[in-house]
């Protein structure tokens, strides 16, 4: 595996571990931007590891989360708008419902 | 003035873009495949010759048509083979937009990134083309590129007249204005009317530069309701959702009329978020296919 082909939000399969056999990173450790500027520094461009690609699940829950976070803003010139209120309120449900539904995949 | 007289008012723009040589042009291709398509007489294999006389186009097709946002099993490798799966709307609009995509090289600044732009149109695009399916409306490709467009306005904006979005943006911050109130204030013209004129220059048809002209206006104008409320909703759930740069542009209000046709499709409310947003989170693989 090449450390050059990280990107950011991948999932490590299973524990990175340095050329000398100590771990860096253990499995489930999600990648940032640190993490691929460390590689960088420190010439470590061939671990022995192996990545998830992000997964969808993932993507999904992270732009609901975005959008849920950001509502209130977005919709602030509609305070007075009951039709607009009732959709933003719709929304918010929709996407509440949206995550448990989506976390309950994993758990089962 | 009201947004409707500046809609009426049908002046060119020569004192806005007088400035500039020449406005950007579309490849004469696309209006030969246009008339190749509207012609009876013509095959398909007719079509795929003209296309295949611009091989950058040909390798633009065959690159849109194989990436996961069409999720083929099998690899296309000719046009010929593309049309006749995709069928030749589909073809033509993927003609379309990837000319519009190349006729605006534009650098990112603090004001306009470019991804971040294609991204906010490719996913109204894809919301707007989810609920014309579930509406099973007969013209949804039509729609789809007329989302894909609607904003082309604000890329003349961001190109020609980088000065004037400039001042758009800080308007529109210190003033706490609409960007849209904004752009009539700065360039007398909104982003839908300099790209309905730019639409209707390059011969786009008739529909696209009247839902690009009509996207921020109400709904009862224009003959297209079905496809603009779609296009209307497209732009909508881009925003709530947060794809592209939405999140630095407030939501335009959605009038009763056109939240109401959510209601024909005859799902749970919930069923059709969860189709329109999972539909957006695919578009990024379309834009990816077009822009690399």
């Amino acid at each position: 595996m090449d450390t050059r082909n990280l990107r950011e939000g991948m999932v490590l399969k299973k524990d990175l571990l340095s050329p000398f056999g100590d771990v860096l990173l253990t499995k489930g450790t999600v990648i940032n931007k640190l993490h691929i500027q460390f590689f960088k520094n420190w010439g470590l461009e061939d671990l022995d590891a192996t990545f998830l690609p992000r997964n969808k699940k993932d993507t999904q829950e992270r732009q609901i989360i975005i959008s849920l976070k950001t509502m209130d803003k977005k919709f602030g010139k509609f305070k007075d708008d009951p039709f607009m209120m009732d959709i933003k309120e719709e929304m918010c449900q929709f996407m509440l419902t949206y995550l448990e539904e989506l976390n309950s995949i994993e758990n089962s | 003035m009201s947004p409707n007289r500046i809609l009426n008012d049908n002046g060119n723009l020569e004192s806005l873009f007088g400035h500039i040589g020449e406005l950007p042009s579309l490849s004469p291709i696309i209006l030969k495949v246009e008339n190749a398509i509207n012609n009876q007489y013509v095959s398909i294999e007719d079509i795929s010759r003209l296309i295949m006389t611009d091989q950058a186009l040909v390798a633009k097709i065959l690159r849109v048509v194989n990436s996961g946002f069409y999720g083929f099993k099998h690899k296309i490798s000719s046009v010929t083979h593309a049309i006749t799966i995709m069928g030749l709307n589909s073809i033509k609009n993927i003609v379309l937009a990837s000319e519009v995509f190349g006729a605006f090289p534009i650098k990112n600044s603090v004001v306009f990134d470019r991804y971040l732009f294609w991204e906010h149109c490719l996913s109204s695009a894809c919301a707007a083309r989810a609920v014309a399916k579930m509406l099973k409306m007969e013209n949804i490709e039509i729609v789809f590129i007329s989302a894909i467009l609607h904003d082309i306005g604000k890329l003349m904006i961001a190109k020609y007249l980088p000065v004037q979005l400039n001042k758009i943006s800080v308007f529109a911050i210190t003033k706490e204005m609409d960007i849209v109130d904004a752009e009539r204030e700065v360039c007398g013209y909104d982003h839908s009317k300099i790209g309905q004129i730019m639409a209707e220059k390059w011969y786009f048809p008739e529909i696209l530069s009247d839902i690009i002209a009509a996207h921020h206006e109400p709904i009862t104008n224009t003959p297209y309701k079905k496809e603009l409320a779609c296009v209307k909703l497209g732009n909508f759930f881009s925003k709530v959702f947060c794809f592209g740069n939405a999140d630095k542009e407030e939501i335009q209000v959605v009038e009763p009329e056109v939240w109401q046709i959510l209601d024909d499709i005859g799902d749970t409310k919930n069923n059709i978020y969860k189709r329109i947003f999972n539909e957006m989170l695919n578009s990024s693989e379309f834009l990816n296919s077009l822009i690399h």
